[in-house]
C-alpha cells in the first residue's frame, strides 16, 4: 500500500458510508438505515489522470466485536504481540465464516490504511463500543475519531471524552451537511496522521480546490447559457391572411412559456451534473419555490427587482454604455453621454416590467401572416431566472452525495430578502454592478458570445461565495 | 500520430461538430469524461494546443472511421448548391447581356440601357448587400431606431443565395439530410448559427452575381466579336453631350491610364446621341459608334465583376469567419473543452456496489395476551442486554406493561461484559427446571448486531424447542425516563429479529402513550 489508505469503520448503522458518500462525492453509494447495507469493503480512490492521492475504504460494521477481541486476547501474551494478534486473527477466520465482517474490515488495516472510526453524536456513548475501540488501538494504524451526528448533537460532548481516550484526534464531521470547505479540512487532518501522508494529502486537496473552481465555473457557464437561450426563445406560428390572430396569442405565449420552463428544468440538471449530483429525487409533492412556477406572481415578488430598482439596474447598464461613449470622444460630450445612456436605459428597465415577451404579428412574402412570441426584453425575467438560478445553485452545491431525501427547494421570502429585500442587494456592490452590466448587455444581444462570456465571469465569484459561506474563509484557499 | 487538424474548421466540420455534440447529450456525464480526457491528453502529446485544432482533432478520434460523416455530406451540398448558382448566374448573365445586345441595324445598343443595368443596378444591389454585411456586434450597439437588422433580414430574405433550398430537390437523400442538420441548428440557435446561414446565403448571392457579370462580360464579348453592334446614348433627362462625356471620363478612371481607347472622346459622345423621334434621320458612323465598346466592356468589367469578385472575397472570408466563430462558440464546446483540457480528478469508486436482499420477514408481535401459565406464575427471567439505561427497579414494572407478566430476576449481558459470561448466564437459563419465559431488554436505537443474534440462537440451542423468549426494544431516555422505540427503530428491530425464523420469539411492543 503506497498512497495513504484510510478504513472508515464502525458500529453499522452510524454513518460510514454517508461519510464516504460525502468525502467521496459518489451518490451511487448504498445508504440505507437498516444495518448491514455494506456487506463488503468497498474502495474509492481519489485519482488524478492515473495517480492515485488517496484510497477511502467503507467496511461493513463490526459485528462480534467482544468474541473477536477474546480470541486476540488469548493469542497475544504481551502488549508487542497485540499487532500481530490481529494480523493473526484475520488470517485465522478469512475463510471461516464466523467473523466475516471482522475480516472485512480489519483487512485494509492489517495492510497498513489508516483508521477512521464513526460513531453517531445523536446517540449515547456506551460500554458496548470499547471492544472493537480496544481491537482498533491494537491494530497500531495511525487512527481519527469522527462523531457525525446523526439527527442531534446530544451526545457528541459525552463522546469526545469516552473517545479522547483511545484516539488522539477527534473531530465532529456531520456527513449531510459538511460543506466543501469542512472536506477539506477534513481532508488536511487526514494527512496530519502520519508524516509521510502530509505531502499527497495536501496535493489533494489542492487538487480538489482546483477541480471545485473548475466546477464553479461550469455551473456559471451553463447559468449563463440558460438565461440567454431563456431570453432568445422564439416561438411562432402562420396562419392566413383572413385569419382573426387574436385567438392565438394566448396559445402562442403558453408555448413560449412552456419551452422557457423546460428549458430551466434543462439548465438545472446542467448544474446539477456540474457537482456530480445525478441521482436528486424532485420534491413533488408540496410546491416549493422553485417548483414555482417561473411565470407565478410569487416567482417575481421573491426574484425579481421592484420598478425602481429596475430603473436603477437598467440606468447602471445604460450609464456604463454612455461611459463608454464618453470615453470614446474624450471626454468632449461633459458625461452627457452616460447621463443620456443613463436616462435611455432606465426608462426601457421601466416600461418592460410587466411584459415577458412581445406578441409579434408580421407579413409573409407570399400570404398570410406570421405570429411571433419571443425573443424577450424583459430584464425583470432576466432577474427572476437569474435569482431561481442562484438559490438552486446554492442549495445543490451546499448538498452532499449522502443526502437521499428529496431536493428541497423551499423558500420563505425572508430566506432571500435583504433589510432592502432583495437577494441582488446582497451581493457585493462589484458583483451586482457586473451582474447588472451583463444582464443589460445580454438583453440585447442573448447569443453574443461576448455578453455570455461576461455574465459567465460575473457569476462566478457569486458561485464560489457560496463554498466560503460556512466559515468565512474563500473557496479554494487554506 | 493523428494528424494534425486545420486551424480554420471548414463547413463540413462545423456540422460533425454540432451532431457529434447533438448525440453526446444521450451519454452518460461519465463516460463522455473519460472518453474526452483520454482523447484530450493525446492532443496534448502530439502538441496539438489551438483550440481550433483540438476540436478538430477530437471529431477526428471521437467519430467512427467507418460510419460516414454528415459533414462530408454537408460538404458536398454545399459544393452542389454554388456550383448550380454559378449555373444559374451564368445564364442569367448571358441573357441579360444577349437582351441588351440585340440589334438588327436599326435601332442601335443604349450604352445608358447597358450602363443601367450592368452598373447602377449592380451598384443597388451592392449597397444592400454591404448592409447584410454589417457585423453582429456592431448592429447590437446601435439605437433601435436604425433599422439595420430589419433591413439585414430583407436582404438576406430576398438574396438569390436563397435558391440553396431550390437548389436542395436536385441533392441526394444524404445530402439533403445533411443540410436540413447544419440548418436545423440554425432554427434552434438562430443567431449563432444564424450568422452562418446568413453568410452563406450571402457567398452564394456573389457567387451568383460574379458569374452573371462573367456570363454578362463573356457574352458582350462574343457579341462584339461576332456581330457588329452600333452604340449610341439616349436618355430623356436634359443632359448635353459635355456632361455624359465628363461622367464617362470618371467612370473611365481606373483604366484611361493605361487602355486609353476605353475612354470615350468627346466627339464620340456628341456624334452617338440619339433619339427615337429622329430614328430615320439619325447620321452617324457605323464604325464609330462601335468604339463604345471598350468603355462598355471596361465599365462592366471594373464597376460590375471587379466589386463583386471583391464582395465574393468578402464573403467568403465572411463565411470562414462565421465558421470558425461558431466553430469555438457552439453551445456544448465550453464543456468539451473543460472535459478535454481539465486533469480527470475521479473519487467515486471504480466498481459497482452489489446490492444484498434483504428478507423482509417481521418478527412476530407478543402480547399480554400471549402469556403462557409459567409466565404468569412463576415470573419472567428478563436479560438487560447492553447496558439499557434502567435501573432494576424499574425493570418489572416494565415488564409487566408490556407482557402482563411478573419478573423473577434480572441479569446483565453483552455490552461491556466478557462472552465468558454471557455463555454461563445461558448455561444457568438452560438448568432452570421452572423454564421461565426469557425476556431481553434491548436499545433500540442501537442496531441488533451479529452477536446479539448469535447469542439469542445460542440460547435457543441451549433452552430447546417452545420456550418463549421475547424481546422488548426499548426508546432513548427523555428526562430521566425511558420512551417507546422510534417506529424506523423498531420496524429494523423487528425486521433483523424475523431472520432467525425463530417461532418462540417473538417482539414486545410498547404499550401506546406510557411510560414506566
Amino acid at each position: 500500500m503506497t498512497e495513504p489508505t484510510f478504513a472508515v469503520v464502525g458500529h453499522p448503522n452510524k454513518g460510514k458510508s454517508s461519510i464516504v458518500a460525502t468525502l467521496a462525492q459518489d451518490d451511487s453509494v448504498l445508504i440505507s438505515d437498516r444495518p448491514g447495507t455494506t456487506t463488503e469493503v468497498r474502495r474509492y480512490p481519489m485519482r488524478v489522470e492515473d495517480k492515485v492521492l488517496y484510497t477511502l475504504i467503507d467496511t461493513p460494521g463490526f459485528q462480534r466485536a467482544r468474541r473477536a477481541l477474546a480470541w486476540m486476547k488469548e493469542h497475544a501474551p504481551s502488549a508487542a504481540d497485540r499487532a500481530q494478534a490481529v494480523r493473526a486473527f484475520v488470517e485465522a477466520h478469512r475463510e471461516g465464516g464466523r467473523f466475516p465482517d471482522e475480516c472485512q474490515l480489519l483487512q485494509p488495516i492489517v495492510d497498513g490504511a489508516g483508521i477512521l472510526y464513526v460513531v453517531d453524536g445523536s446517540c449515547p456513548y456506551s460500554d458496548e463500543y470499547e471492544a472493537e475501540m480496544e481491537i482498533l488501538r491494537w491494530a497500531g494504524q495511525p487512527c481519527m475519531a469522527l462523531i457525525n451526528p446523526i439527527g442531534s448533537e446530544e451526545h457528541v460532548q459525552s463522546w469526545r471524552t469516552a473517545l479522547g481516550q483511545f484516539f488522539s484526534v477527534v473531530r465532529v464531521f456531520n456527513a449531510m451537511t459538511a460543506e466543501f470547505t469542512k472536506r477539506i479540512e477534513l481532508l488536511r487532518a487526514f494527512g496530519q496522521l502520519r508524516d509521510e501522508w502530509r505531502s499527497p494529502l495536501e496535493q489533494a486537496v489542492e487538487v480538489l480546490q482546483a477541480d471545485r473552481a473548475r466546477r464553479d465555473r461550469l455551473a456559471a457557464g451553463e447559468i449563463a447559457s440558460m438565461i440567454a437561450d431563456m431570453m432568445s426563445t422564439t416561438v411562432h406560428t402562420q396562419i392566413g391572411q383572413g385569419v382573426d390572430a387574436a385567438p392565438h396569442r394566448e396559445r402562442l405565449k403558453e408555448q413560449h412559456r412552456d419551452k422557457l420552463r423546460q428549458r430551466e428544468r434543462k439548465g438545472r440538471e446542467a448544474v446539477e451534473e456540474c457537482y456530480d449530483h445525478r441521482q436528486i429525487e424532485r420534491q413533488e409533492q408540496d410546491v416549493a419555490i422553485l417548483e414555482e412556477d417561473l411565470f407565478a406572481e410569487r416567482s417575481f415578488v421573491l426574484f425579481g427587482l421592484s420598478r425602481t430598482q429596475l430603473m436603477v439596474a437598467g440606468a447602471t447598464g445604460g450609464a456604463i454604455t454612455g461611459l463608454v461613449i464618453d470615453a470614446h470622444v474624450g471626454g468632449a460630450s461633459f458625461m452627457l453621454g452616460s447621463l443620456i445612456g443613463g436616462a435611455i436605459g432606465g426608462t426601457a428597465a421601466w416600461w418592460s416590467a410587466d411584459r415577458i415577451a412581445e406578441f409579434k404579428i408580421g407579413p409573409l412574402p407570399l400570404g398570410g401572416k406570421r405570429l411571433s412570441v419571443g425573443p424577450s426584453r424583459n430584464l425583470n425575467l432576466a432577474y427572476v431566472i437569474l435569482g431561481r438560478a442562484l438559490h438552486h445553485h446554492a442549495v445543490i452545491a451546499a448538498r452532499t452525495h449522502a443526502h437521499r431525501g428529496a431536493l428541497m427547494l423551499d423558500l420563505t421570502p425572508g430566506d432571500t430578502a435583504s433589510p432592502s429585500g432583495n437577494w441582488l442587494d446582497q451581493l457585493p456592490a462589484p458583483q451586482r454592478k457586473a451582474v447588472q452590466r451583463a444582464l443589460n448587455l445580454l438583453i440585447k444581444g442573448p447569443e453574443n458570445e461576448t455578453s455570455l462570456a461576461l455574465l459567465t465571469d460575473a457569476l462566478v465569484p457569486i458561485l464560489a461565495r457560496e463554498d466560503r459561506k460556512a466559515d468565512g474563509k474563500p473557496a479554494g484557499q487554506s | 500520430m493523428a494528424a494534425r487538424g486545420p486551424t480554420r474548421p471548414s463547413l463540413a466540420q462545423l456540422t460533425d461538430l454540432a451532431t457529434q455534440l447533438r448525440h453526446d447529450q444521450d451519454v452518460d456525464h461519465s463516460t463522455l469524461r473519460q472518453r474526452d480526457r483520454r482523447i484530450g491528453r493525446e492532443l496534448d502529446r502530439d502538441g496539438i494546443t489551438q483550440r481550433t485544432a483540438r476540436l478538430t482533432g477530437w471529431l477526428t478520434r471521437v467519430w467512427p472511421t467507418t460510419k460516414p460523416r454528415p459533414g462530408d455530406a454537408a460538404a458536398r451540398a454545399d459544393i452542389s448548391v454554388r456550383a448550380i448558382a454559378t449555373v444559374i448566374g451564368l445564364i442569367l448573365g448571358i441573357a441579360a447581356a444577349a437582351g441588351m445586345l440585340v440589334y438588327d441595324g436599326r435601332n442601335p445598343v443604349n450604352v445608358f440601357h447597358m450602363l443601367g443595368l450592368f452598373v447602377g443596378v449592380q451598384w443597388l444591389l451592392l449597397l444592400l448587400t454591404l448592409v447584410a454585411f454589417v457585423p453582429a456586434r456592431w448592429t447590437a450597439h446601435l439605437p433601435g431606431f436604425i433599422p439595420v437588422v430589419a433591413l439585414q433580414n430583407v436582404v438576406t430574405a430576398l438574396s438569390p443565395g436563397r435558391l440553396q433550398g431550390f437548389a436542395s430537390r436536385w441533392f441526394t437523400d444524404e445530402q439533403r439530410e445533411a443540410w436540413a442538420q447544419t440548418l436545423a441548428a440554425g432554427r434552434t440557435h438562430q443567431q449563432l448559427f444564424g450568422n452562418v446561414h446568413r453568410w452563406l446565403v450571402l457567398d452564394t448571392a456573389q457567387s451568383i452575381a460574379v458569374a452573371f457579370n462573367l456570363g454578362a462580360v463573356g457574352a458582350t464579348l462574343l457579341t462584339i466579336v461576332l456581330q457588329d453592334v452600333a452604340f449610341v446614348w439616349s436618355t430623356t433627362l436634359q443632359m448635353d453631350a459635355a456632361t455624359f462625356h465628363r461622367i464617362t471620363s470618371v467612370m473611365s478612371t481606373p483604366w484611361g491610364w493605361f487602355w486609353p481607347d476605353a475612354v470615350p472622346s468627346l466627339a464620340l459622345v456628341e456624334q452617338s446621341r440619339f433619339f427615337r423621334l429622329q430614328q430615320g434621320g439619325f447620321q452617324a458612323d457605323a464604325a464609330m459608334l462601335g468604339q463604345w465598346w471598350p468603355f462598355v466592356i471596361a465599365s462592366m468589367v471594373v464597376w460590375g465583376l471587379v466589386p463583386r469578385v471583391l464582395m465574393l472575397l468578402l464573403a467568403r472570408r465572411g463565411r470562414h469567419r462565421a465558421i470558425a466563430d461558431t466553430f469555438l462558440h457552439m453551445p456544448g464546446v465550453t464543456q468539451l473543452e473543460d472535459r478535454l483540457n481539465a486533469a480527470l480528478v475521479e473519487t467515486r469508486a471504480v466498481e459497482p456496489q452489489a446490492r444484498t436482499a434483504q428478507p423482509d420477514a417481521a418478527i412476530r408481535s407478543a402480547s399480554a395476551a400471549d402469556s403462557d401459565d409459567n409466565a404468569m406464575t412463576g415470573g419472567c427471567v428478563v436479560i438487560n442486554w447492553s447496558s439499557v439505561p434502567i435501573e432494576d427497579a424499574h425493570v418489572p414494572a416494565v415488564v409487566a406493561r408490556c407482557l402482563g407478566a411478573r419478573t423473577a430476576a434480572i441479569h446483565p449481558a453483552g455490552g461491556g461484559r466478557e462472552p465468558a459470561d454471557d455463555d454461563a448466564l445461558i448455561a444457568t437459563l438452560a438448568a432452570d427446571p421452572a423454564k421461565p419465559r426469557v425476556v431481553m431488554l434491548v436499545k433500540s436505537w442501537e442496531p441488533p448486531l451479529g452477536e446479539l443474534l448469535d447469542f439469542l440462537q445460542s440460547m435457543r440451542e441451549a433452552l430447546g424447542r417452545g420456550r418463549a423468549i421475547t424481546v422488548i426494544p426499548v426508546g432513548p431516555t427523555v428526562a430521566g425516563a425511558l420512551t417507546a422505540p422510534d417506529e424506523s427503530d423498531r420496524s429494523i428491530w423487528s425486521r433483523m429479529l424475523g431472520q432467525i425464523a425463530d417461532p418462540w420469539l417473538d417482539m414486545a411492543d410498547w404499550p401506546a402513550g406510557e411510560t414506566p
